[in-house]
């Protein structure tokens, strides 16, 4: 099978054109939020303040004052948008950041010591890897914050986590198993350092970039999952704006106000592609043998 | 260890995996909420009603004899009543499932046979046209949350063409929308006599062969169907570009091209069956993630099936539903997982010594 040199010079180009557009839109999307929760540099980015009601201004469709229309209490969208985006882009960080932290700590002890550590954690990950685990997390937030409006954040943030550590520890895990095997870490038990520091300063340095790769490319859906979670009610409490949330009100205003639901989900969706292409990105870049591969 | 054994076994994981998952659910109710009686008996119950449930459950004796009665209901079937519906959680999982799983299973077939296609397509001229296209689209599409896939063709076929109904699984008049469904029924109902069956839209207009329904049936299932395809969309076409590459790499590959065979009989006949081996592995997940996703495709479609029921019973906190209708879906799970893996040992002999 040819392959001309152009397709092979344009593949590069697509590959590293992706990567930059990804890691620019979330550069983007860090800087309008950085600015709009900065109060002196807030009316640069919107012109209204997410809370405010205007009922003579409702409904309005997306124009120059009101770039993506206003909801049914004629709240900006735009506005409401901006100010949802510290909760949704710190989501994915904190819930991908616990999990990959739970998955090498235990994948990690579980692939260098073996014996019935590794047997338990290797046991308990297969468990949650046949639970439905969208569902499950969804159960788990929607039980916890019934009756704890504050809390469901937390709660979902949580139950992210309880599904979400598996994969990793199974991930840190066949790393290790395989990092032990390599020369340097031999040399570092063989000059009697202690278990212990060699995990520390041999094992984990070596694990980190995989471990990067795969989160940022899981930052993305947790993302996306966690839309879900706020779409049923069980993210932040009204008023405080939530991207999920937006939509899902805004269908009750369907077919007249579609922008209510349209701009929140397509600020979910360029966020998620960033993600998505960074972290491609990365991986192009760490794990050179996967290249081509997506 | 023959079939039945691997069966066997399986199916006694499956008890483990829901007795599992219930004390999760246990442990963290307990903790959430010292008395979960209030959590149970739902936000809006009188004193008297916690004091019914607190009895109900136990909730006065430590927390393993709560449990073995938690476990015990759940196998005896004792799933609690729904303070919404005020109906008991099984009767409405049974109106409510069929539905659900006519409309992934549908979703599973097509999705499995266009990204199928898609990933032999890709494979065929790695990083040319039609490969970059494939990566472009569903690198994009797999960004979009499902939600807001549904709205764009509900405001584009819906509401804008008028080509598919916007909601519910068939048209009014001639079924009903919601339970009990028991779907056009010249016979009462009851064609086969089975509920799996009598309350599938689709497949119960089509066994009474009333053609009007079953039209409308259809056509009501198009866009849930097209958006539960697009969830998720592209895994199975990467899955199976980088098989198909690997198998168009082996020697029998070469042997069939040095022989002088064309292309497509090389690709179809040679090296797509043993490309789609590892695929096949994932069809389980697959599944799993159309049934998530029926949750938010049900709720925006209004398509009153089980991801239906699930999303309205979060939205009130409806626990005892949320809880049978997450043990009656890691059954539906397990059940695929089991299927697949056995399938799989028939596709690929070498794989069988595992049972």
């Amino acid at each position: 099978m040819s392959r001309s040199e152009s397709s092979v010079t344009l593949s590069i180009v697509f590959g590293n054109w992706a990567t930059v557009a990804g890691v620019a839109i979330l550069v983007a999307f860090l800087v309008l939020t950085a600015l709009a929760t900065w109060p002196p540099a807030y009316h640069l980015v919107a012109r209204y303040s997410p809370d405010t009601l205007n009922f003579g201004s409702a409904n309005a469709s997306p124009s120059l004052a009101h770039l993506f229309g206003t909801d049914r209490e004629g709240r900006d969208i735009f506005a409401r948008v901006v100010a949802a985006l510290p909760i949704d882009i710190a989501i994915p960080f904190e819930v991908v950041g616990a999990s990959v932290g739970i998955g090498l700590l235990l994948g990690t002890f579980a692939g260098y010591y073996g014996g019935w550590i590794e047997e338990l954690v290797l046991r308990v990950a297969d468990l949650f890897f046949a639970f439905p685990s969208i569902v499950l997390a969804l159960t788990i937030a929607a039980i916890l914050g019934a009756s704890a409006e504050g809390l469901r954040v937390f709660y979902s943030e949580m139950a992210l986590i309880i599904v979400g550590w598996p994969f990793y520890t199974r991930l840190a895990r066949a790393q290790v198993l395989m990092i032990k095997q390599m020369p340097f870490v031999r040399a570092a038990e063989a000059s009697g350092l202690g278990k212990l520091r060699i995990i520390r300063t041999h094992v984990i340095p070596h694990l980190a970039s995989v471990m990067v790769v795969y989160a940022t490319l899981d930052m993305g859906t947790v993302l996306l999952l966690y839309s879900v979670f706020a779409f049923f009610g069980l993210g932040a409490s009204p008023p405080t704006p939530e991207l999920g949330r937006m939509v899902y009100d805004g269908l009750s205003a369907l077919p007249g106000n579609w922008w209510w639901s349209f701009f929140p989900g397509l600020t979910l969706m360029m966020l998620a592609l960033g993600f998505a292409l960074a972290g491609e990105g990365l991986r192009d870049v760490f794990d050179p043998r996967l290249r081509g591969q997506r | 260890m023959g079939l039945a054994t691997y069966v066997a076994r399986r199916v006694l994981f499956g008890f483990f995996v829901i007795i599992g998952e219930l004390l999760i659910i246990f442990y963290l109710t307990n903790i959430a909420a010292p008395n979960p009686a209030v959590i149970w008996a739902g936000p809006e119950s009188t004193q008297a009603q916690v004091q019914l449930v607190a009895q109900t459950y136990h909730l006065y004796s430590p927390w393993y004899v709560q449990f073995y009665y938690y476990i015990m209901n759940v196998f005896t079937g004792n799933w609690g009543t729904s303070p919404l519906y005020q109906q008991p959680v099984l009767s409405l999982i049974e109106e409510y499932l069929p539905v659900t799983l006519e409309l992934t299973l549908i979703a599973f077939v097509i999705k499995i046979g266009l990204e199928t296609v898609l990933g032999v397509v890709s494979a065929m001229r790695p990083n040319g046209a039609a490969d970059s296209l494939i990566k472009v689209t569903y690198t994009t599409v797999r960004s979009a949350p499902p939600f807001l896939v549904a709205l764009g063709l509900l405001l584009v076929f819906a509401y804008g063409t008028h080509t598919f109904p916007s909601s519910q699984p068939i048209n009014p008049i001639l079924g009903a929308t919601v339970p009990p469904f028991q779907f056009y029924n010249p016979l009462a109902g009851k064609v086969t006599g089975f509920w799996l069956v009598d309350n599938m839209p689709i497949l119960n207009a089509l066994l009474v062969g009333d053609w009007a329904a079953f039209s409308s049936a259809v056509a009501h299932a198009v866009l849930p169907v097209v958006t539960l395809v697009l969830f998720g969309f592209g895994g199975i076409v990467r899955l199976v570009k980088v098989s198909m590459l690997e198998v168009l790499d082996q020697d029998y590959i070469r042997t069939a091209r040095a022989k002088g065979l064309r292309e497509n009989a090389v690709i179809f006949k040679h090296a797509l069956r043993n490309s789609l081996l590892p695929a096949f592995t994932l069809m389980g997940v697959v599944f799993a993630g159309l049934v998530a996703g029926s949750l938010v495709v049900e709720t925006v479609f209004s398509y009153y099936g089980l991801g239906y029921y699930v999303a309205q019973s979060l939205i009130t906190f409806d626990t005892p539903s949320l809880i049978g209708s997450l043990i009656l879906i890691t059954v539906v799970i397990i059940l695929s997982n089991l299927v697949v893996d056995i399938g799989y040992g028939f596709l690929d002999p070498r794989t069988r010594v595992g049972y």
